[in-house]
């Protein structure tokens, strides 16, 4: 082991001794861009966790929805995720990186107006997120909501930012890449690859498209990016934050820098298999959901090696913790990283999904990590850099003290209502009594238990937020009471001039090794995250080999797939699935375990991740047509204990009949079999479809003279075309054909 | 539970090489940074944040 003393006079001493001693390069690091994305996270995590706890209060209380369409739990439940995920935590990673990126690299960004550049457009992304979710405009996708004008803009900013980070890290003055580096260097590469893989859609319009893929291929594609935006938006770029924030703030090096290694490569590596964990139990095939499962467990070793390592950077500094708010924060978010990935591979083992899966455990799940990890370090980061951002101190550690109390508490009763309400609710759905029926047939009788835990959790939230409002507080203070300096100079050797010093004069041995490498070592990392990719994705991409497709199987009709939009619109995959798991009671409360080739024409695929709402996946022929027209306007009409919305709009607005042809024209170059006569008739079509359900409604009692182009009708015809191979509608009317319009 | 699983499995050899490429990587990796005389380089590396202490 070196006995080196790295301490800065020690390098003094030791440029001394360099027989070769070039002139060192003045610099400046730009620290605006940080104050810029330190405003905007402070800014977007604000309005993060607003929409977050009214979400929570809808799900409570459900008049919070207020009757009102770009209110409603559906729409703001993407709004939030896109928000606390993009907007929150992106701004944070951002924030970091450009600090710390520059210092361990000794230069300033390559090109500040590319900085600005990637601030502003993020920005504007968000702001057009914030716009167009709540207005409906979706993919349906979870975390990949963003209609395809956005989607290119989020590549455009991604790649300017990734230019100014390669250029920055060519030019830098330091040869050798610290490992929080790496961690940022696989965050570029792989958030772009899975974006960019995942978003690939075909335009309807402006502000609509279908995905390339359909069915299973896109649950794997969409579930491949869904795990891997936790892990290469949420958590690796935080590890590159933790690797160089707690060491800086306990004044202490990592505690083993091999170890720090080791972490990076296992997680990059087996982090990227892990997404089918997500599909356990659906119609994915067997193989991939156990490849998953198996390497989800994998996870564990990787995971906590990077736990202990952070804790353990602390060894010798452990005092601070009962007087440091930052440590405070690092420690409480460090260990919210272990148990958040201790519980990720538990949930993966398919005995404990078959339980935990569609309810509210895998919920607290991801807000141990969200809150926990990712809003605990951004808090501790806050708390170090803006003091130094300002050259002034922190206006009040008694209020940060509070809001770690705060903050943590809010955690901890959101995450533990959770795991009740998950664990109360799967256990009743699988209860069978001594006949081995269902113990609990109504879904609502599961859903009514757990509504008290439902305001628990809302008051967890509220607990969080109040802290975090408590850190915007002491923040402004802060801010109030310092300055922004003029930018220091610093000075480096230029990498030319560091290349011609002896490596042992430069206190180490090994020159140009990987980590002196940045082009090396970043294939070797797209390389690592590659292969567990293509190994998943070939066969979903190549599935006919595995799934079979069946021609009973026939496209929706146009106002069937004008009705599925408007489903995919409200985001009624928020809280339902449409994926029965071959499990006894979900067989008996459903129907057959769903088929692969059953949603082989889905686009998206609609399988959802939560139960707030039963299964609809063959719900269609179940209730007739009223039944859905009194509950789409009013749940409680039919179910006095729902805590579904209204949706009275849908009673009003109408179905846009002009875009259909277009629609089916698009699905059919996405390989659909609709003939072109079909594709050309589409309007008028899907306009006598709909006059048959209006007509089934009239008779039930509406007066609507204009009901046929209500969007409550289309929604109708989608609703009771699910389960069923073929619409009843077309069925009929070719029964009609045949028989020469006798009945 | 392993009939079940390659019974709709056909490629077999994907998770194969899969697993192959992980197990020679993380071996290559794990001596190669385990090597003695890579200490001084790692320690000068873990030092890396502490260099500037204004920020």
């Amino acid at each position: 082991m070196s006995t080196v003393d790295h301490s800065p006079s020690d390098f003094s001493e030791r440029d001394a001794a360099i027989p070769f001693k070039p002139e060192p390069e003045s610099f400046r690091y730009d620290d605006q861009i940080v104050r810029f994305f330190a405003y905007a996270t402070v800014g977007w995590a604000l309005v993060s966790f607003l929409v977050g706890l009214l979400a929570a209060l809808q799900l409570a209380y459900w008049p919070f929805n207020f009757n009102l369409p770009w209110l409603t739990f559906g729409r703001l439940r993407p709004l939030h995720t896109n928000a606390a995920i993009f907007a929150f935590a992106g701004n944070a990673i951002f924030m970091g990186m450009y600090h710390s990126s520059q210092r361990l690299l000794k230069t300033r960004m390559f090109s500040d107006a590319l900085s600005r550049i990637h601030f502003w457009g993020w920005q504007a992304i968000i702001l057009a997120a914030a716009i167009t979710l709540p207005l409906g405009y979706t993919v349906g996708k979870e975390y990949a909501e963003l209609e395809w004008p956005i989607d290119i803009a989020i590549t455009v900013v991604w790649v300017a930012f990734s230019v100014n980070f390669f250029i920055t890290l060519f030019k830098r003055r330091e040869r050798h890449i610290y490992v929080a580096i790496w961690f940022y260097i696989a965050t570029l590469i792989t958030v772009a690859l899975l974006h960019v893989v995942n978003s690939v859609s075909l335009p309807v319009s402006f502000l609509k498209s279908y995905p390339v893929y359909a069915g299973v291929q896109d649950a794997m594609v969409q579930w491949w990016y869904g795990h891997n935006a936790v892990a290469f938006f949420l958590t690796t770029p935080f590890l590159g934050l933790m690797y160089y924030y707690i060491p800086k703030a306990a004044k202490r090096p990592v505690y083993s820098y091999r170890l720090s290694i080791i972490h990076f490569w296992a997680l990059v590596f087996i982090y990227i298999w892990a997404g089918p964990h997500h599909l356990l139990y659906t119609a994915l095939p067997e193989w991939a959901q156990t490849l998953g499962m198996v390497l989800s467990i994998m996870l564990w070793a990787p995971s906590w090696g990077g736990m202990i390592n952070g804790l353990l950077t602390l060894r010798g500094a452990w005092d601070r913790l009962r007087t440091d708010p930052t440590i405070k924060f690092f420690v409480a978010a460090v260990t919210f990283y272990g148990m958040s990935t201790f519980e990720g591979p538990l949930l993966s083992i398919k005995a404990v999904n078959s339980l935990s899966h569609y309810t509210d455990w895998t919920i607290g799940h991801v807000h141990s990590g969200t809150l926990g990890w990712n809003g605990l370090l951004t808090f501790g980061i806050l708390y170090y850099l803006v003091p130094k951002l300002w050259n002034t101190k922190l206006y009040s550690e008694k209020l940060a003290n509070t809001h770690f109390w705060l903050g943590i508490s809010g955690v901890g009763v959101y995450i533990v209502s959770m795991w009740a309400a998950g664990v109360t609710q799967g256990l009743m759905w699988r209860a069978l009594n001594a006949e081995g029926k269902l113990t609990y047939p109504d879904f609502i009788e599961t859903v009514t238990r757990i509504v008290p835990l439902y305001w628990v959790r809302a008051a967890g939230g509220l607990l969080f937020t109040a802290g975090f409002i408590i850190m915007i507080y002491n923040l402004y203070k802060t801010v109030k009471s310092g300055h922004v300096a003029e930018e220091k100079t610093h000075k480096a050797y230029s990498l030319a001039s560091i290349d011609k010093i002896p490596a042992k004069e430069l206190g180490h041995h090994a020159h140009r090794v990987l980590e002196g490498l940045p082009a090396v070592f970043t294939i070797l990392t797209i390389l690592a995250v590659l292969v567990g990719s293509i190994i998943e994705i070939i066969p979903a991409l190549t599935m006919q080999e595995f799934i079979p497709r069946s021609a009973a199987q026939k496209p929706y009709t146009a106002l069937e797939l004008s009705g599925r939009d408007i489903f995919v619109k409200e985001g009624c995959y928020t809280c339902h699935s449409q994926m029965i798991r071959p499990l006894m009671e979900e067989t008996l409360r459903y129907g057959k375990p769903s088929k692969a080739a059953e949603s082989q024409y889905d686009r998206p695929f609609q399988w959802g991740s939560k139960r707030t709402g039963p299964d609809l996946a063959r719900v269609g022929g179940n209730y007739p047509d009223m039944w859905h027209y009194r509950h789409m306007n009013n749940p409680r009409d039919i179910v006095p204990q729902s805590i579904m919305p209204n949706y009275p709009w849908l009673i009003k607005d109408k179905t846009d009949f002009s875009i259909m042809g277009k629609k089916l024209s698009v699905m059919q170059t996405l390989g659909v079999p609709y003939s072109d006569k079909e594709v050309e008739n589409a309007a008028s079509h899907a306009q006598q479809q709909a006059k048959v359900i209006s007509d089934r409604l009239r008779e039930g009692g509406v007066q609507d003279p204009e009901l046929e182009s209500r969007e409550v009708v289309a929604l109708i015809a989608y609703l009771q075309r699910l389960g069923k191979p073929e619409s009843d509608f077309i069925a009929e009317t070719d029964r009609m054909t045949a028989t020469g319009g006798k009945q | 539970m392993k009939s079940e699983v390659m019974s709709y499995f056909h490629m077999p050899y994907l998770t194969l090489i899969g697993l192959m490429i992980f197990f020679s990587f993380f071996t290559i990796m794990v001596l190669f940074v385990m090597q003695k005389q890579r200490g001084v380089l790692y320690d000068y590396l873990g030092h890396l944040p502490l260099e500037e202490d204004e920020a």
